[in-house]
């Protein structure tokens, strides 16, 4: 009985279901870097446009500085101009008239000097004393030549004391005095509105909160972060020269274990850094990942319940075939799976023996060669030969239901064996076919016991039915009937009883079995009637077989049994054999041979 | 046999498309220059359009251009350092740089230093509102002056010229521009081709007057009596340049045709 095996089935989704989960991964990947670009173009070009705006708006910034810086030096020089024409008219250059102009003009201090820049007067807002700090910068710059260039006046930015100072200076109209001006640089600012680095970069949004920062390239100006806030000079130098900088594209780099994507952008002495970490880089891919995931989970159901389906549609199929064989295989031996495509079998139920060879060779050709030279009897290998031809096979099977063909083994013993084509494929194409062997020893015996007397042991009516039903072959003629009809059955019965009848058939029977020739048949067919049927004898071959008959009767013949018969021959030399014309004919030369007896006798 | 083939080619597409995706981190070239070649470090200060540092942070200019080609041609390996230019006597003396390379004049400062042949002639001219641009220096003093930077050769002509009144001299350029176009001043004198940058950025405000000041030599200052070998390198290298167009052609890449700067050629120069 054939179990159904599902492994090939299961397998099969298995590499499917398999091949799907690493095409989808692949292509999930891809998408995902594919993604992942998308996202780093996208943040790249809006940090492009955030940089070109930060620029933009430092050289705002930087034009406002410098406008606000060349608007305070314009406004030192104009006080000094002013001192000037107020000291060549009033002729006061005392401290107290100093002090009293520099709370007016609201700068931080004057200082007034002469030819040898020694100290005529001096005023400072915060009444320090001023001029030996301020003696080192007027000697060591280009203010200790004005006297030698009276039409120069001169404006400067400087650190005097490490302060910083916006200062002015001209010599008087006269000559004789240098008037320097000059205002603390870092003076608090006294509008709120006043435009700073800060503000541009708290005043505004950009996109996927960049951290900003402006620095000078030494240290941070300005940012928005308070992480970078919180960055040295020093962490702010040895950080940038690690990162390599790219031109249209952003630079890569880890701070605090953190990856960030960074954009540097140099305008005059600012340096202006739009960086992003990783996470806000990549926010797209998280909600792409989620939404490619549910479209792969759920293509991936619909594949499997696909498959599913399909795959219970093959197993129907399959377990009705499987249903089909293992109900054939209940009443063979062995049955084999022939596959005409590769010409292999498969073996569905093997016997012991036929199993043991199916191990060996697979190969059907190897196969049934050994099978019918090892197993077979010598006389069926051409019928089994022919009858097992691979090359002719699928023609013999067209519009057959099934074949069959009987053989011995090389014990004796009856064998059936069937072709049952199994499957098509769709051009009508034998795909595979069932060998089928049976073992017939029992039919053939039946057969045998009702094809035969039992009193003589000789073939009996039946048989001649069945074999009249045959006919002859070519080869066979000229084929020869021999009617026997036994003398003196009855007396003998009447007169010795049944038990010498039934030996007096007997002895005839044997003595007719002894003298033919071993190709003829003996058949009882009548309660004491032989029929011989001859091949290959012609009439006077079946009149010499009567006349030995005869002398084998009267040799074998005693006091108390006369073997004794009546004879008569039918040839039928060539062309159409009608046994029952023969048959008739060779009866009736029987009764005359009777008949011609019975005179004779009386 | 079909439905293999079919997964074949789908794993062969699949796995182009995959190696497409990983494509996105290939490193970029390595552009470093040959560090093997021996150093020359050249003092340099931001002057457009003779030396500044573009908006990647690379360093750009006519003199940039010029010093790469030369030391290239001359053996060496450029090294631009940025210097305080008041101290730029210092850093020469003190080997922190060997030469002084930004549109640096020679004129007047002749003995100061070991210096090239002159590479390039800069006019020395002034700057107005367009309107304005046919009067001359006298009409253009006003009571603040013609704004220009303080210890230049610009600033010393002003103060020899008798047109000129009031000289507003400021620290840095950028002041005295940032004076200038703030309307403190009404003129701004300076370098030609420094000059045509404001021009350009306030385009169609203002104009040159007519004339120049001065043609003023460039070159590049080495440190007195040090008749070194860069020197002579770099010399004739500026030399070469010269003689073949090369500093022509970084000139002309400036797009900058103002009639009367020109490169000297070495016949002119030894005129």
């Amino acid at each position: 009985m054939l179990k159904m095996n599902k492994a090939p089935s299961l397998r099969k989704m298995h590499f499917i279901v398999g091949i799907f989960l690493v095409i989808s991964i692949f292509v999930f990947v891809a998408i995902g870097f594919s993604v992942q670009y998308q996202d780093l173009q996208e943040t790249y070009h809006m940090a492009e446009k955030t940089t070109s705006f930060l620029k933009a708006e430092c050289q705002k910034y930087d034009n406002y500085i410098r406008g606000n810086s060349a608007r305070t030096l314009k406004g030192l020089l104009e006080c000094a101009e002013s001192l000037d024409q107020f000291i060549s008219k009033e002729d006061q250059t005392n401290d107290e008239f100093l002090d009293e102009f520099i709370r007016t003009e609201n700068i931080g201090g004057v200082l007034i000097l002469d030819q040898n820049f020694s100290l005529i007067a001096q005023a400072d807002m915060m009444h320090k004393e001023t001029y030996d700090s301020w003696y080192d910068v007027i000697t060591n710059t280009t203010i200790k030549d004005m006297f030698q260039n009276p039409k120069k006046t001169y404006i400067d930015h400087l650190t005097v004391d490490h302060a910083p100072y916006d200062m002015a200076a001209l010599v008087s109209k006269d000559g004789e005095r240098l008037i320097l001006c000059y205002l603390f640089a870092e003076s608090p600012a006294s509008d709120p509105y006043e435009l700073t680095l800060k503000s541009i970069l708290e005043n505004n949004n950009f996109y996927k909160n960049p951290y900003l920062a402006i620095t000078d390239g030494t240290r941070i100006l300005s940012t928005n972060s308070s992480v970078i806030e919180k960055i040295s000079p020093d962490q702010y130098k040895k950080l940038s020269s690690s990162i390599e900088w790219k031109e249209n594209q952003f630079a890569k780099f880890e701070y605090q274990n953190t990856t960030y994507y960074g954009l540097r952008y140099i305008y005059n002495n600012y340096y202006v850094y739009s960086v992003y970490a990783a996470e806000d880089v990549f926010a797209n891919r998280k909600s792409f990942i989620v939404f490619v995931l549910e479209i792969y989970m759920a293509v991936g159901i619909i594949i499997l319940a696909f498959q599913k389906h399909s795959d219970k549609i093959s197993i129907n199929k399959m377990e009705k075939q499987l249903d089909i064989i293992n109900a054939i295989s209940t009443s063979y031996t062995s049955i084999f799976l022939l596959h005409m495509d590769r010409l292999e079998l498969e073996a569905v139920n093997p016997s012991n023996y036929l199993n043991a060879v199916f191990e060996k060779h697979s190969n059907a050709y190897e196969f049934l060669t050994e099978v019918c030279e090892e197993k077979i009897a010598k006389k069926y290998h051409a019928s089994v030969r022919n009858f097992l031809d691979l090359n002719t096979l699928a023609d013999r099977l067209k519009g057959q239901v099934f074949l069959c063909n009987e053989f011995q083994d090389n014990q004796g013993i009856w064998y059936s064996v069937s072709l049952i084509p199994q499957k098509y494929d769709s051009n009508g194409n034998l795909q595979t076919l069932l060998i089928a062997t049976r073992d017939i020893s029992s039919a053939k015996e039946t057969e045998e016991l009702s094809f035969k007397d039992r009193l003589t042991g000789l073939y009996n009516r039946n048989y001649m039915e069945v074999r009249s039903k045959e006919g002859v072959r070519v080869g066979d003629f000229p084929v020869s009937l021999i009617m026997v009809d036994c003398n003196y059955l009855k007396r003998t019965n009447d007169t010795l009883g049944h038990e010498y009848g039934d030996l007096l058939l007997q002895r005839i029977a044997n003595a007719i079995v002894d003298t033919i020739p071993k190709s003829c048949i003996v058949m009882r067919v009548g309660g004491d009637e032989f029929l011989i049927l001859c091949m290959q004898c012609n009439n006077q071959q079946a009149k010499n077989i009567i006349s030995d008959i005869k002398e084998k009767l009267v040799e074998r013949s005693d006091e108390k049994l006369i073997l004794s018969a009546a004879f008569g021959a039918a040839t039928v030399e060539d062309g159409a054999f009608c046994f029952e014309e023969v048959y008739k004919k060779a009866d009736q030369e029987m009764y005359r041979d009777k008949k011609a007896n019975r005179i004779k006798r009386e | 046999m079909k439905i293999r083939k079919i997964i074949s080619v789908a794993l062969v597409f699949i796995t182009a498309l995959f190696l497409w995706g990983c494509q996105q981190n290939k490193q970029t070239a390595d552009h470093s220059s040959d560090t093997k070649l021996p150093e020359l470090k050249i003092g340099v200060k931001t002057l457009r359009p003779f030396f500044y540092m573009d908006e990647n942070g690379d360093w750009d200019g006519i003199d940039e251009e010029i010093a790469v080609e030369a030391c290239r041609r001359a053996g060496y390996s450029p090294n631009f350092i940025m210097i305080n230019w008041d101290d730029k006597d210092q850093a020469l003396e003190d080997g922190t740089v060997d030469c002084l390379w930004t549109a640096f004049i020679k004129n007047g400062k002749e003995d100061f230093y070991l210096w090239t042949d002159t590479y390039l002639q800069s006019n020395i001219r002034v700057i107005t509102i367009d309107k304005d641009c046919d009067k001359d220096l006298s009409a253009l003093n006003g009571k603040e002056g013609i704004a220009v930077q303080a210890d230049s050769k610009e600033e010393e002509l002003l103060l020899e010229n008798p047109e000129v009144s009031k000289v507003y001299s400021c620290k840095t350029f950028e002041m005295a521009e940032t004076a200038f176009v703030k309307n403190y001043t009404r003129a701004l004198c300076g370098q030609e081709l420094v000059l045509q940058q404001t021009i350009d950025a306030y385009s169609g405000l203002y104009n040159f007057i007519d004339g120049s000041l001065m043609a003023a030599d460039l070159g590049v200052a080495f440190r007195n009596g040090d008749d070194s070998e860069q020197w002579k390198q770099i010399n004739v290298a500026l030399n070469d340049m010269k003689d073949d167009g090369t500093i022509s052609e970084i000139f002309e890449k400036y797009s900058l045709d103002t009639a009367d700067t020109k490169e000297v050629s070495v016949n002119a120069q030894n005129e």
